[in-house]
């Protein structure tokens, strides 16, 4: 008899930890990354092994899906990017994201030909528009809908370059130029983009990346205020030729969860929002809407500490005490009856 | 696709925006026979707009020898190809433009891009003025017209100002715009990203993208001259006087006193370069009467036997349009032509020049009796 009670008591203990073990409760809509809350400063400097640094150990990457963007003109017809692996992280006031895609060649762009490397994520200004809100791609309204405001992180390869390596000039592409004299090279008026104020004609470059905003296809403007950081590292493909590694870029983007700027989007802790995914491959002159994309997917902004989580130990002891009691208390009922039966 | 008038083509043809055209439009008139080649007016816009760092290979104004050069090379070429075949038939283009051709995916039924093109490479860059003077044919001791055995010809080309541009069609973020005022395509050099669609959808590669600054450039037109009614520096600096700028009008709307509407509307001399790509290119070529008659069809479309056939023989109105080239940096809105003196008018009708059809000469004695000196040549 004691065996039984012993045997009972492992199954009802087992079985509601195994129900209580894994997310924190949320909303009925499943997420489709989950950014893990953590306590103290996120990883934003890409680690230089083949792993991540270890605070994203504890999280899950989520393969995404990509597809070929298809729905205006410039078209990609066919993915180049398959599959974007996202991991994320927040510690409350932060939230860091962590994404690695295939790639075989590794392409900062320059001169008149060149494409660049690149990957964006993208949020709905307004938060809790999930699931399916009321616009898709960048903004467009469908069905009538207004147009709505996205806010953007548009890293690249080519302006990481510049920042590593320094501003590539026309001598940097073509050493062996020949020219006698340039007017006042310091001029911006002889820079005739950066006069104009075109940011991306600048040559000082600061930051790796790009904060912008967009209501829809062809709308996009670059934002004064950034915060945010970014940084990619891209990895060489490693083996021979009958088992090889295909290369691949890691970047990883940190920004705030709350903004003052109304243009930023807004997280919360504990609740969910959306966010989707781009990525260009310049060998395949991979640029604006030629590129690989994601659908709208769910982001679940986690606030419980789940390096240990209480709730993952607390109820399953509660609750497999409680059904041991219940258990206990049902067999020696049954064993007490019985004996006075005999 | 909307569908837009192209009188060039005489149809209807597929742009992606509605038909709007400008209050007048940006044109200018090449007269091929002319042209000595001497790149003055291809200094002159680079000496004005493209001496700066990144803008090395930027020849907004270029004069390539025909049929062997061009600049980018073989931008035609490569155009043609990509396109296929297509006739005129009359003066009815039956093949497909740059938009037309645009080839949809077979499953899907979708095109990836607007306008057919493709970007040149660095290579293609190399040499501004390749083949120069290099003729075709054989030399076969003797040269007449109508057409010579052994040929060639300079070809000037700056942007079209296109009535449909190609790089305005092919831009996702509409940086490309073209003005109401005047037909003048610009490109707004803060909005530009740099995708580079318009470099690859422009037909006659007059886009050019600057890599130190990550933004597209292109012929402004010398806007801010022809603003206060000068004509652009490429027109107004040839040494051979093979220019005129002015103001065109479409066919229905065409004013027989406006020189550069007589020119391409009334007396039909001055056609448009590869009128076939589909843009209604606003750059208007006498062709060279010397040519073999198919290329220049090829290049300047079905009009080509009578425009030739015209200024061969002018009547006096054309005779003395043709003398107002080159005579002034103002802009003739207007122009009359009586008892052999052609005269120019500008914006307000106000008379800028006369210019007879042959000027006064004077014959002076080689010996001076009055100082008792002998007169030396001066010029």
């Amino acid at each position: 008899m004691n065996k039984l009670y012993l045997l009972l008591l492992i199954v009802a203990m087992g079985a509601v930890a195994l129900t209580m073990i894994g997310r924190a409760p949320m909303g009925a809509t499943a997420a489709d990354i989950v950014s893990i809350y953590v306590e103290g400063d996120l990883p934003s400097v890409v680690s230089t092994g083949d792993e991540p640094s270890k605070l994203w150990q504890r999280t899950t990457p989520a393969n995404i899906q990509m597809s070929a963007q298809r729905t205006t003109q410039p078209m990609l017809m066919e993915t180049s990017v398959g599959t974007v692996a996202v991991r994320s992280l927040n510690n409350g006031e932060q939230i860091a994201f962590l994404l690695e895609w295939e790639d075989a060649t590794k392409n900062i762009g320059g001169g008149v030909t060149g494409y660049r490397d690149s990957l964006a994520i993208q949020f709905p200004v307004v938060a809790g528009n999930h699931p399916f809100s009321d616009f898709i791609c960048m903004g467009v309204g469908i069905e009538g809908e207004e147009t709505s405001l996205v806010d953007i992180i548009h890293w690249r390869a080519d302006l990481q370059d510049e920042i590593e390596n320094g501003y590539v000039d026309i001598e940097d592409l073509f050493p062996n130029l020949g020219i006698t004299l340039y007017p006042d090279l310091d001029s911006a008026i002889f820079r005739t983009a950066e006069g104009a104020g075109n940011p991306l004609a600048s040559s000082a470059k600061l930051v790796p990346f790009e904060r912008l905003k967009a209501v829809g296809f062809g709308t996009l403007e670059s934002k004064q205020a950034l915060e945010a950081t970014a940084w990619g590292q891209y990895f060489e493909s490693q083996g021979t030729a009958d088992e090889i590694e295909p290369g691949y870029w890691r970047v990883i983007v940190t920004m705030p969860l709350a903004s003052d700027d109304v243009s930023n989007t807004q997280m919360k802790l504990g609740e969910m929002t959306s966010i989707a995914l781009a990525a260009w491959d310049g060998d395949n002159d991979e640029v604006d809407g030629k590129k690989s994309v994601s659908a709208w997917l769910g982001l679940e902004v986690q606030k419980t500490i789940t390096s240990i989580p209480l709730y993952s130990i607390i109820v399953p002891i509660t609750a497999a005490l409680t059904a041991a009691f219940v258990i206990g208390f049902i067999i020696r009922r049954v064993t007490i009856v019985r004996q006075k039966d005999k | 696709m909307p569908k837009v008038s192209n009188w060039q083509l005489n149809r209807k043809m597929e742009f992606p925006y509605e038909e709007a055209r400008p209050d007048k439009q940006f044109a200018v008139i090449m007269n091929i026979n002319r042209c000595i080649g001497c790149q003055t007016c291809s200094m002159a816009d680079k000496n004005t707009w493209t001496f700066s760092k990144g803008q090395e290979f930027m020849w907004w104004n270029n004069v390539e020898s025909r049929p062997y050069g061009g600049y980018p090379q073989h931008w035609d070429v490569k155009l043609l190809k990509m396109l296929g075949s297509g006739k005129w038939q009359s003066d009815v283009f039956d093949g497909k433009t740059i938009f037309e051709a645009a080839v949809p995916d077979v499953e899907e039924d979708q095109q990836a891009e607007r306008v057919v093109g493709y970007i040149p490479t660095d290579e293609e860059w190399r040499f501004p003025n390749i083949y120069e003077d290099t003729p075709a044919g054989d030399w076969v001791g003797t040269t007449e017209l109508p057409e010579h055995q052994m040929w060639m010809f300079y070809l000037q080309r700056i942007c079209n100002h296109c009535t449909y541009p190609g790089c305005l069609a092919a831009c996702p973020r509409q940086a490309i715009y073209k003005r109401k005022e005047d037909g003048i395509v610009l490109v707004d050099q803060k909005r530009c990203r740099g995708y580079r669609k318009c470099n690859k959808a422009c037909p006659y590669k007059k886009t050019m993208f600057r890599a130190n600054t990550n933004v597209t450039e292109k012929c402004i037109a010398c806007y801010p001259r022809t603003e206060n009614g000068t004509a652009p520096r490429c027109v107004v600096a040839c040494v051979g006087k093979i220019r005129l700028h002015g103001w065109l009008h479409s066919p229905a709307k065409s004013e027989a006193d406006n020189p550069v509407d007589y020119l391409v509307h009334e007396a039909k001399v001055a056609l448009p370069l590869y009128p076939q790509f589909g843009t209604e290119p606003n750059v208007y070529y006498i062709p060279p009467r010397w040519a073999p008659r198919p290329f220049l069809r090829q290049l300047f479309g079905p009009g080509v036997d009578a425009a030739i056939g015209k200024y061969t023989d002018p009547d006096d109105t054309l005779f003395g349009l043709l003398k107002l080239f080159g005579t002034t940096e103002k802009i003739i809105r207007r122009f009359s032509v009586g008892n052999q003196i052609a005269s120019a008018f500008d914006e307000n009708d106000r008379l800028i020049l006369r210019s007879p059809f042959k000027e006064p000469s004077f014959v002076r004695p080689a010996y001076d009796a009055t100082y008792d000196v002998d007169r030396f040549n001066e010029t």
